[in-house]
C-alpha cells in the first residue's frame, strides 16, 4: 500500500506559500523565545548573587552551622532586601495614585480611558481588521502585516493620560523585577543550603582508609585509624588497649 | 547548529513552561506585597517605639563580636571584658615631684587629688580601707610593651651632644645645718 496516496493532503498553491511562511514565523519565534529566556536566566543569576555577600560572613564565621538555620536567616534577608528594593515602585505608584485622585477629583470624570489615550502618542495598527486574516485548516491565522489604523496625534487635553500611564507601567515593571530578583534569591538561598553543608563520600573507600596485614588482608584496628593514633591525635591516650 | 537547535529546544520548553512560570510570579508578586506591608507596619511601630526600624538579627551581632574579637587579638589591644591601665610603647621621662614642706589643708583632703573622697578624721584605718574609698581597685599592666624594630638602612650619626637644661628651680642644702654636727 501506498502511504502518500493513503494520506491525501490536497493544498493549494497558496495553503503551501502560507505553511512555508508559517513554519519560518514559528521557528523565530521559538528562538526568539529561547534568546529571551536565556537573558531572563542570566539576569537572575545576577540579582541571586547580591544574597551570597549578606550570608557570607555569618557562614564563614561558623556562626549558621546547619541548613535549617541558613534558611532561616536567608529567608529573613530575602524579605528585608525585597522590602528595601520595592520602596521605589511602591513610591512611584502611591505618587500616581495621588495624582490620579486628584485630577479625577477635580474633573469629576473617574471612567476616563487612560491606556486609550495614552496610545494617542504611537502608531496604531488595525489587528481588528478581518481582511488581515485568513483560514487555514479551520484556524483563523493572520496572514499579511496589518495597515495602520492612526498615526500620533498628542493632545494637550490628555495630558494626565501621558502623566500617569507611564508612571503606572513603570512601578509594575519595576516591582516585576523586584519580584524576580527576590525568586532568584529565594532560589539560591535553598540551593545553597543543600550545597554548602554537603558532606559527600566521593572518591572515599571504607578498605582503603585500612592498614593491611603482613598477608595482605585489611584489617581494622582501630589503633591504626589516624584519630586512635596518638602520634598523630595528641589528646589519644597513650595507654589505650591495643588489639 | 548545536546553538541553533538549543536555543529552538529552550524556545519550547519556555512556551509550555509560559504559563507556569506567570502563575508562579503573580503569587510572588502578592506573597512579596504582603511581606512589604507587614514589614512597612512593623518598622514604623518600632520607629515610634523609638528602637531601629530594623533589629540586628542575632547571627549578625556574632559575626560582629567574632570580627572584634579577631582585631584585638591581631593588634594586641586589651579586650572590652578585661579593661587594663596603658601604658606608654617606648622610653618615657618621668618627673616626680617631691613636696617636703606641703600643708595640710583644714578639712583634711588632698589638693593633689581632689576627686578622691577624704577619710575623716579619728577613724581606725581598715586594712580594705583603700577599696572602699577607691572607686575602683588598682590595676597591674603586666603586657610587655612592643620593642621597636630595628633596622639596618638607618645609618648611625653623630649624635649631637646637648648641654643639660638648666633646672628651673632647686633646693640649695649646701647651708643647711645640720643639728647633729653642731652638737
Amino acid at each position: 500500500m501506498d502511504f502518500i496516496t493513503y494520506i491525501e493532503i490536497s493544498m493549494s498553491d497558496n495553503d503551501r506559500k502560507l505553511l512555508i511562511v508559517m513554519l519560518i514565523i514559528l521557528v523565530l519565534l521559538f528562538i526568539l523565545l529561547g534568546l529571551i529566556g536565556m537573558l531572563i536566566r542570566y539576569t537572575m543569576q545576577q540579582q541571586a548573587k547580591r544574597i551570597d555577600y549578606f550570608m557570607h560572613d555569618p557562614v564563614v564565621y561558623r556562626v549558621i552551622d546547619n541548613p535549617e538555620h541558613f534558611r532561616r536567616y536567608g529567608y529573613v534577608v530575602n524579605n528585608r532586601l525585597l522590602y528595601h528594593q520595592a520602596l521605589v515602585p511602591f513610591i512611584i505608584a502611591i505618587a500616581s495614585l495621588i495624582l490620579y485622585i486628584s485630577y479625577a477629583a477635580s474633573t469629576h470624570n473617574w471612567n476616563e480611558d487612560y491606556f486609550g489615550h495614552f496610545s494617542s502618542l504611537f502608531i496604531v495598527l488595525d489587528w481588528g481588521n478581518p481582511k488581515y486574516y485568513s483560514d487555514f485548516w479551520g484556524m483563523h491565522l493572520l496572514s499579511s502585516w496589518p495597515g495602520v489604523y492612526s498615526y500620533p496625534n498628542p493632545q494637550a487635553a490628555y495630558w494626565a493620560s501621558y502623566v500617569l500611564v507611564p508612571l503606572w507601567l513603570t512601578s509594575i515593571v519595576y516591582y516585576l523585577v523586584v519580584i524576580q530578583a527576590f525568586f532568584a534569591r529565594l532560589i539560591l538561598i535553598n540551593r545553597r543550603s543543600r550545597t554548602v553543608y554537603e558532606k559527600s563520600l566521593e572518591g572515599y573507600n571504607y578498605y582503603a582508609s585500612m592498614t593491611n596485614t603482613q598477608t595482605g588482608y585489611p584489617q581494622q584496628n582501630p589503633v591504626n585509624q589516624p584519630i586512635n593514633n596518638q602520634q598523630q591525635n595528641p589528646s589519644f591516650p597513650p595507654n589505650f588497649p591495643r588489639h | 547548529m548545536g546553538k541553533f537547535l538549543k536555543n529552538f529546544g529552550l524556545g519550547l520548553v519556555y512556551i509550555v513552561l509560559l504559563p507556569f512560570l506567570l502563575i508562579a510570579l503573580v503569587l510572588f508578586a502578592i506573597y512579596g506585597l504582603d511581606v512589604c506591608i507587614y514589614l512597612f507596619f512593623a518598622s514604623t511601630i518600632r520607629f515610634f517605639q523609638g528602637k531601629e526600624m530594623f533589629p540586628t538579627l542575632p547571627e549578625d551581632v556574632k559575626v560582629a563580636e567574632i570580627k572584634k574579637a579577631q582585631m584585638d587579638a591581631q593588634f594586641g589591644t586589651p579586650a572590652p571584658s578585661a579593661p587594663q591601665a596603658s601604658a606608654p610603647a617606648g622610653p618615657s621621662t618621668v618627673y616626680v615631684q617631691q613636696n617636703y614642706y606641703q600643708g595640710q589643708k583644714e578639712n583634711g583632703a588632698s589638693s593633689a587629688n581632689p576627686q578622691q573622697p577624704a577619710i575623716p578624721h579619728n577613724e581606725p584605718i581598715d586594712t580594705t580601707g583603700y577599696f572602699k574609698h577607691a572607686p575602683q581597685p588598682p590595676v597591674l599592666d603586666v603586657t610587655t610593651p612592643k620593642a621597636p624594630q630595628l633596622s639596618n638602612e638607618i645609618t648611625p650619626t653623630a649624635i649631637p651632644q646637648n648641654s643639660a637644661p638648666e633646672p628651673t628651680a632647686y633646693i640649695d642644702i649646701s647651708h643647711d645645718e645640720d643639728p647633729k654636727g653642731d652638737k
